[in-house]
Order: structure tokens, then sequence, then C-alpha cells
């Protein structure tokens, strides 16, 4: 296959997603301008601006109408996708951390980080609402003895919400009750990223601590591990064969004493069941630091700490391929 | 600043020709671009495959919206200064084929192991006869002549196996090990075994191999250097004079069926493949000097 590059963005990348039909891919980086692209043939539709601060999370509602970005400059802002107009900005007191749309695209969550002296929280808000009004929901999660949020997504039906934390915890929560009904520690190190499958039964989870893990959204069982020997910074399931692919490398900051040979930046594919790797894909300098799958399966792509975003369609031999 | 440029500045921009876009008929675009740099124009030729694509409505809609952003100024299509297609790389299939692989490699080196057990001249234990406990009792006893000629054909059938000679008549000879003896490994000498089977690697594959199936790799030879003309028949009129040539294979360049200057010849005798050598390497064949030598180098001399 000839992946097709993208290299708009200055600095790495933070978060790369298709929309719902996967003509479109939206793709963050620390620079502060999100894009985004036509998926088939790599071409830029346009960019996002306003932000200042990395834009560390970015999520599409599911009839591409509204785009919602999550930065480091305290807002998280919710765009026109067609035009690139800011519809609504929310500030926080803090960096924003995650941003994401409920499955019916009315409700943003997002949260902030625990930095400069305030606690981690976590908001909801309708998007038709006045940003004046204020969140409908807000929860102190370090109040009530969480760490800091680094991943979050709705649920089954929008009932409750998952998170990941930075110390390997998985927490699921009731939206009505707004309390912590399960709490699971499955990592021992920080969770980078979380993804569900097409039909939201399971949820992967990516951790530093090198693996990947499978759980069921509404019980959050654990079910089944994919262990690597770099830190995973994100997993990805493909909606049409039993198959996961990882991505990760060292961290950033250990990049420039070793090789790019040595540095163990492909795309690792794993059979979902069987919880082995079966094929890789090279291709980046960098750690890949996300990773998204065609809603149809047949292309992937993947965003680097290099600044790159590839697009892979796959050849016949992968579809082809029967583990 | 002079809003009018000289007049040679526009004959120097009327060098370099106007890009060119043109489509052909099997749905690609042409794009030629021209561009000036330190004096030297470059041209460059950029292909496109065109491909219609029945998506949703939606999706048709979508592709039809305004760029905006830092993209409102390019043009439609692709903006090479954002997108590229990267050079072509191959995912890499880690499959237990390999393992499967050598596991049955395992299997034969066992067998193989099984059929050439070592087995000591004296008591027949499966030790070396150096390290027979029973040497210093039985060896005074062996010496003695008698027993000398039956007990040495398993010696020598060491590395080879313990079965006679004849393989029709199928009654395994005296004071051999009685076990079973596949048809492939009854063959009788080191001379027709093949090197790899005996230095343990295995060549699973010549085991099943008819016996004149091996013969006729035996009687190949290579010429090389020919002419680009050469027919097949030329090479049956240079090589029928030296014996019987069975097959005749002239490589082809596949687009203009012109000889791609090798050939594989095959002789019905081994000997004649011999006299082809040593007749026709070295000889002038229009205007080329042919080189023949062994199509398989022959491992075992």
């Amino acid at each position: 296959m000839r992946p097709i590059l993208l290299q708009a963005h200055e600095r790495s990348l933070t978060k790369i997603r298709y929309n719902r039909e996967g003509d479109l891919l939206f793709s963050s980086g620390k620079d502060k301008i999100p894009c985004v692209w036509y998926s088939i043939n790599g071409e830029r539709l346009g960019t996002y601006n306003g932000h200042n601060g990395t834009v560390w999370t970015i999520d599409v509602n599911w009839d591409t109408t509204a785009f919602v970005s999550a930065s480091a400059d305290s807002t998280v802002r919710v765009w026109d996708v067609q035009t690139g107009r800011e519809r609504n900005s929310y500030t926080l007191e803090a960096p924003a951390r995650c941003c994401a749309f409920s499955y019916d695209g009315n409700s943003i969550l997002y949260t902030n980080d625990d930095v400069m002296g305030k606690s981690c929280e976590m908001y909801l808000t309708d998007i038709r609402m006045r940003p004046a009004e204020g969140p409908s929901v807000r929860i102190n999660i370090s109040q009530l003895g969480h760490r800091k949020v680094t991943s979050a997504l709705w649920g089954t039906l929008d009932q409750f919400i998952i998170t990941g934390h930075d110390n390997g915890e998985l927490v699921q929560w009731d939206i009505k009750t707004q309390d912590d009904v399960r709490k699971e520690k499955p990592h021992t190190a920080q969770i980078m990223d979380l993804q569900t499958n097409r039909d939201l039964t399971f949820l992967i989870s990516s951790s530093k601590d090198c693996t990947a893990k499978l759980f069921d959204v509404e019980t959050l069982d654990h079910l089944k591990t994919y262990t690597t020997d770099r830190p995973v910074n994100s997993a990805a399931m493909s909606p049409i064969k039993d198959h996961v692919v990882l991505g990760g490398g060292q961290e950033a900051i250990e990049v420039t004493q070793t090789a790019a040979t040595t540095g163990k930046f492909e795309a690792r594919f794993f059979h979902l069941i069987f919880e082995e790797e079966f094929a890789r894909v090279k291709g980046h300098f960098g750690p890949i630091n996300t990773l998204a799958f065609h809603p149809d399966g047949k292309s992937y792509a993947s965003g680097g700490e290099d600044g790159f975003v590839r697009i892979h369609h796959f050849d016949n031999d992968y579809l082809d391929y029967d583990f | 600043m002079t809003t009018k440029r000289d007049w040679h500045h526009q004959v120097e921009h009327e060098r370099i020709p106007a890009n060119e876009v043109h489509e052909t008929n099997d749905g690609k675009t042409i794009r030629v671009e021209y561009r000036e740099e330190n004096g030297t124009i470059f041209k460059t030729t950029k292909t496109y495959r065109n491909q219609k694509l029945k998506v949703l409505p939606i999706v048709a809609e979508r592709k039809k919206w305004k760029k905006f952003g830092n993209a409102s100024n390019d043009a439609p299509g692709i903006n090479t200064a954002t997108t590229k297609v990267d050079d072509e790389i191959t995912m890499q299939f880690i499959s237990n084929k390999e393992d499967d692989k050598q596991d049955e490699e395992k299997l034969i080196k066992d067998a193989v192991s099984t059929l050439r057990k070592v087995q000591c001249r004296l008591c027949k234990g499966e030790h070396w006869t150096t390290k027979c406990p029973y040497k210093d009792n039985l060896q005074s006893f062996m010496e003695q002549p008698i027993d000398k000629p039956t007990e040495m054909i398993p010696a020598t059938g060491n590395s080879s196996t313990p079965q006679g000679q004849n393989p029709s008549t199928g009654t395994p000879a005296e004071g051999t090990t009685g076990k079973w003896v596949s048809v492939s490994a009854r063959r009788p000498g080191a001379g027709t075994a093949y090197p790899g089977d005996r230095g343990g690697s295995t060549r699973g594959s010549y085991v099943g191999r008819s016996n004149d199936m091996r013969k006729q790799d035996e009687a190949t030879v290579r010429v090389t250097n020919l002419p680009e003309e050469t027919q097949e028949q030329d090479l049956r009129d240079l090589f029928t004079p030296f014996g019987s040539v069975s097959r005749v294979f002239l490589a082809k360049d596949k687009t203009n069926n012109t000889s791609k200057g090798f050939a594989f010849i095959t002789f019905n005798e081994k000997k004649d493949a011999q006299k082809a050598i040593e007749c026709v390497s070295g000889f002038g064949y229009d205007h080329l000097i042919l080189k023949v030598e062994w199509a398989n180098k022959p491992q075992n001399q």
C-alpha cells in the first residue's frame, strides 16, 4: 500500500477521528489548529482557527455538523464543521483535556486538568444552550478521590460515561446520580486512550504500562489483554474483522536517544480474540500517538509524534487475510 | 517600484511554458507543471487516477463543500504542500507458518536419525562400539574371523541404512535391526544419495522425487551469453550432435519474445551433457562466445 501523508501539523498529533460515514478525517495536534481532511484522497478541506494552545482532544457529532475541541488554552470550543466558524466557547479554570459528543450529538462532556491549584472536574453541557448558562452537570473528580482524567467517552445509550485516569484507573459514571458506579484499576500506568467498537459494546484502553485491554462497556469486565514491549498510546478495533491495531513507541522524551529502526514505531495488528500479533506496518519515525479505523474497515489512519498523519488503504493481502 | 516589468522579464517569463492539464482515455489526469529555479526550468508531470465512487448522498454533498480556514486558498483537488503520497510500504505479516515449517523439518530430522541409529558392533546396543561396556569381554571373541563378515555390514552402514544392496528381495539381511525401512531410504550407496540428506538437513522434496527426474537434473546444462535472436531450434541444431536432447528451455522476454540470453538443455545421458560442455563452452556463436556449464552445480563433488 502507498500511505497518504498529511503534513499540515507543525507539532505532534494528539488525536485523529473519522466522522460516522468515514469520508472526513479530523486531526488535532499540539499546534493550535485542528484540520479536517477528505479521507479518500487526503485533500485538506479546512482548518478550525481560534485556539491558542495545544488541542488535546477532538470529537465530531453523528451527523457531522458540529465539531468540538478541548484545548490547553482552557477553552472547549464547538465549531461548525462545514464553515469552520466557532459556534460556542466554554472557558474553564484550567487546561481542558477531554471532550466528547454524546450519541445524540446534543450534549458534550469535557474535563479539565488538575493543575494550577484546581481540581480535575468533569462537565456536561447541552450545546443548544448558551455557554453563559453554565454546565448542566459538574462533577469534581479530584474530590471523589480519583486522579486526573486522561480520556473520557460516553457509554451505551448516553446513560453513563467512562473515564480513564492517569494512574490506570477506569471509572464508570452514572449521569443521573453523578456517581462513580464502577471502579476498576486494570492498568498500572496512565491510560492514554479509550475507544469503543462500532456498536458500543466493547471498550479498548491503551496504557503506558505497555498493554491494551479489552472490556465490556457496561460491566467493565476485563476480557482480553494485548501485550507489547512499549507504551501503547492508542488502540483501535476494526469494524469488519476481529482485529485490533495498537500504536505506540517509547516516550517522546526518549525518542532522540534511539535510532528510528529500534524505536519500535510500527503499528501492530493483533487478533481480537487470540490476543496474538499477526502483522506490522512501519512508517512513522516517532511514536504513534493516535489511531483510528475507517468505519468501513478498509483503511486506517495514524497520527504520530513526528507531526504526520498517514492514511493507509489496505491491500488485498490484508483484506483477504484469515487468521 | 514600477508596475510594468522590463521587457526581458517578459521574455524570460515566456520561456516557461504554461501548465498543462489533460485527461487520458483510461481515466487519468495528467498535470504538467513548469517552474524555474536558478535559471533552469523544471518540468513536473503528475498523473492522477480519476475514480468515480458511489457514495451516500450526504457524503457526495460534503465533497462539494467550499474549503475554509487555512485551506481556503487551495485549488480544488490535492494541495501538494499538505498532502503527499508516500513510498510503497508492505504490511509485514508475522505468521506461524515458519514455525510449522520448522516443526516439520524437526520431524523429518528425527525420522532420519532413528533410521540411522548408532549401533554397537559388539553387543548391538545403541551406543558407539568404543563406548561399549562389554568391550573388554567381547572384543577377543569378536576378533575370531568367523563372525566378522556378518557383523561388518551394519558397521559400514552406520551412516546409511543397514538394509542390503538389493531392495527387491525385501527380506532384511541377518544382523540388521529388523526395522522397516522406507523405499526412499533403501537407496544403495552414498553416490546417488543427495548431499543434503547426508548432512542431516532435510531435503524432504527429494525423497518423493522419482529417480529419472534426478537424472534429468543431472544431465542439464546451462548455456549463457546467447545472442538475442536465438531460437529453440537453433539450440537443438547446436546440441543434438552430442547426444539426444530431451528438452530445450530458452528464456524469453515476455513482451517482445526475444531471447534473454540463456537456456537450459537437458540431455538423456549425463555423459552427452559432459561432452557438450567440453565442446561448446567457449564456442563462438554469432559474434558471441557461449558459456556452457552444469545447470546444477554438482555439490557432492
